[in-house]
């Protein structure tokens, strides 16, 4: 009995990690990457992508609680965050930072 | 504001009694509520909404007069609520008044 | 998830509302008390004299200078609140300078001759409503990621509750009472669903306010991890315009009495909220006047001159920078959730939107706790954590409106003259609220649940009802004069504990006929 407790709890954990932690991180870069897409001056897009992000992370979290198993959550959130780092990454000017 | 605020409770008491169940605990004794009334009182509650924000917007203005709406609906609802599940007998003559009242101001 | 979608949001919205739930019935509390926070300083300042009409506003401005002169010669800025509006008083602030500290203080002022009253230091109706995302006993920037996470979690428990709501449409106006589990999620829709645009609004307006310490990755990403460019970013956002130049080249300053005619020509007589003096004595000195009213849901008309010539540097009226939409939307959100436009009506419906939104919270804990109670009395075995939730709800629910009562008490029975006397009223707010939370564990062999929920609701009652006679006890003022004299705002105070101690007298008669004792 004990095992299939941990075992769930485990499981639990770990969404919840992929979606506070994980989902934290995916919907700072996403907010990021908006930043640098949105067609205004940087004051304004930093300011526009801020307020945006908290409805990506809110989207994250639903969606990772709404997948069959933790694993496939922690799965999704890479692909996403490398999708998102790549996408950074072309769009950032160079020497920036 | 306060005939506006009117307006607003009113659309209340007609929205909550297209909805089958507090129709049936209001007017009706018997299950049977038809299509037809439901579409009625739909129709009445929106308008009298529409109305009441058309008169909060000629108040206050768009952004003042939405959230005057907003926040009178949330009440009203509240009284609405309230009375459904304790005074039900008298929404009918609640419904009465109102008319009555906004009927002598509505000129 | 194991099961459905909507099973998995069901329990994403069971723990995003318990696990925080305590805190946030704190967050929302302390916060929909703000809606009057002015009013409540009123009542915790007695000393504080009645405002009669008719003193008009060059005579309050020349009293305030002659006193400011006296009083703060040295300071950098000077600032003259007027009695209009939800400012009870006329005020007088003013910024220290540099050298002496640059600290800012105030001082009502009696405007039958001129002096300052003597007010009780307290934190008010301000410090009372600021906990709401400072917390307390921390520092200000853990405390801003603790509210950031709290504001998140209730999102999710809004979003995920809409979507888990099937019949949101076909239930709406419904509460059935008597019915026990199915009461309780009655009434925790109704105080959910039917302020929803309220809950939204105000959740992510909250998560808006503390973006730039919640989400500094974006700012990150954009700026760099330089704390100047960070500081930069900030100042480019908030940047008022028509604010000429720091300075400390040295300059003759103007009074502002000396404007008041070029102001009232162009806005009438008496229609000032405030008026300030900054950078006095320097070249980059500029009189600063606000007009009482808004413009809709934003600030309203503002003025500016320069401080040495008076030329007039900024009109709001005539200027035609167009906010950013970005900056516009951040304005809109911090606007609507402070709601400072909002009329007397208004801040009332702001006032209730917010208590239901504690009774969401409240009665969501509620619900859980008699749904596992019930389902415990069924098949015999306890869920985890029901004992816990159960015996900690009353400390919660009840236990808080008891703390804010000890701090209105605590404002009453500390004698002025004690020092750092607003910690020790903050304070009893606290240790109230830490005993009526530990109270029901350390009593439960002696008194069962049940006897605590009526036990703590008749404290309350109590500590409601007799407020105005406490008020009456220890002031000059009271509920008959201040409604004799048209102080409405001593009067309400008082009116509305009154009307707390009914609802919470009424709570306790309610409960102790349902379980007889």
């Amino acid at each position: 009995m004990n095992n299939i407790k941990l075992q769930m709890g485990l499981r639990i954990l770990s969404r919840s990690m992929a979606a506070i932690v994980g989902g934290y991180v995916l919907s700072n870069l996403l907010a990021t990457l908006i930043s640098y897409l949105l067609p205004m001056p940087k004051v304004d897009s930093v300011l526009l992508s801020l307020q945006l992000s908290f409805l990506f992370y809110c989207m994250v979290i639903i969606w990772v609680f709404g997948t069959k198993t933790a694993g496939k959550a922690w799965l999704g959130l890479l692909i996403a965050c490398v999708i998102s780092s790549v996408g950074l990454y072309l769009a950032m000017p160079e020497g920036s930072l | 504001m306060y005939i506006a605020a009117l307006w607003v409770f009113m659309s209340c008491i007609l929205l909550s009694l297209s909805i089958k169940r507090h129709y049936i605990s209001t007017i009706a004794q018997s299950k049977i509520s038809n299509k037809c009334s439901t579409l009625l009182f739909r129709l009445c509650g929106f308008s009298c909404l529409t109305f009441s924000f058309m008169l909060f917007f000629d108040l206050y203005g768009l952004a003042l007069g939405l959230v005057s709406l907003v926040a009178t609906f949330t009440v009203a609802s509240l009284i609405q609520t309230l009375l459904l599940s304790y005074l039900t007998d008298w929404i009918n003559k609640i419904l009465l008044v109102l008319v009555l009242i906004i009927s002598v101001f509505l000129p | 998830m194991n099961g459905t979608f909507r099973q998995s949001m069901n329990w994403l919205h069971t723990w995003s509302g318990l696990l925080l739930g305590s805190l946030l019935y704190f967050i929302f509390i302390t916060g929909t008390a703000g809606y009057f926070d002015k009013e409540i300083t009123h009542w915790m300042q007695p000393e504080r004299p009645i405002i009669n009409e008719g003193i008009d506003q060059r005579s309050i401005v020349k009293m305030a200078e002659q006193h400011l002169n006296i009083t703060a010669p040295n300071a950098q800025s000077w600032w003259v609140v007027f009695p209009i509006a939800r400012s009870y008083s006329a005020v007088t602030w003013w910024q220290e300078s540099d050298e002496e500290g640059g600290k800012w203080k105030s001082n009502t002022l009696d405007l039958q001759t001129g002096t300052p009253v003597i007010t009780r230091e307290t934190g008010g109706g301000k410090t009372l409503y600021a906990m709401h995302y400072v917390l307390h006993y921390i520092p200000k920037n853990l405390a801003y990621w603790i509210t950031s996470l709290c504001a998140m979690f209730m999102f999710i428990a809004l979003i995920t509750g809409v979507i888990v709501h099937k019949k949101i449409f076909k239930e709406f106006f419904t509460f059935r009472p008597n019915k026990k589990q199915r009461s309780w999620l009655d009434i925790h829709n109704v105080f959910s669903v039917l302020p929803i645009p309220f809950h939204l609004m105000i959740t992510y307006s909250g998560l808006v306010f503390l973006m730039f310490s919640s989400m500094p990755g974006v700012i990150v990403g954009s700026y760099g991890t330089d704390k100047e460019k960070y500081n930069e970013f900030v100042e480019s956002v908030f940047q008022k315009s028509g604010h000429p130049e720091h300075s400390h080249e040295p300059a003759n300053t103007l009074s502002m009495l000396s404007l008041m005619p070029d102001i009232e020509s162009r806005w009438g007589e008496n229609t000032l909220y405030e008026i300030g003096l900054e950078g006095r004595g320097t070249a980059g000195a500029h009189v600063q006047v606000k007009h009482h009213e808004y413009s809709g849901i934003s600030q309203g008309e503002e003025l500016i001159y320069h401080g040495s010539t008076g030329e007039l540097l900024f009109d709001s009226m005539k200027e035609s920078h167009p906010q950013s939409a970005s900056k516009k939307l951040y304005t809109v959100l911090t606007d609507l959730h402070e709601g400072n436009f909002a009329s007397v009506a208004l801040r009332w419906l702001y006032f209730i939107s917010g208590l239901m939104g504690a009774g969401m919270i409240a009665t969501g804990m509620m619900l859980w706790a008699t749904k596992r109670r019930e389902k415990a009395q069924r098949i015999g075995t306890e869920s985890a954590g029901l004992k816990l939730v159960e015996y900690s709800n009353v400390g919660i629910i009840v236990g808080l409106p008891i703390a804010i009562a000890a701090y209105f008490w605590a404002n009453r029975i500390v004698p002025i003259d004690i020092e750092n006397r607003e910690v020790l009223e903050i304070n009893s707010l606290f240790i109230t609220w830490f005993l009526m939370l530990i109270s029901p564990f350390i009593l439960a062999k002696k008194i069962t649940i049940q006897g605590l929920w009526i036990k703590q609701l008749l404290l309350a009652s109590a500590l409601y009802l007799l407020m105005p006679i406490l008020n009456a006890l220890t002031s000059d003022k009271n509920l008959v004069s201040a409604l004799l004299q048209g102080d409405w705002v001593m009067a309400g105070f008082d009116l509305t504990m009154i009307l707390f101690g009914l609802m919470f007298g009424y709570g306790a008669q309610h409960l102790m006929k349902k379980w007889k004792k």
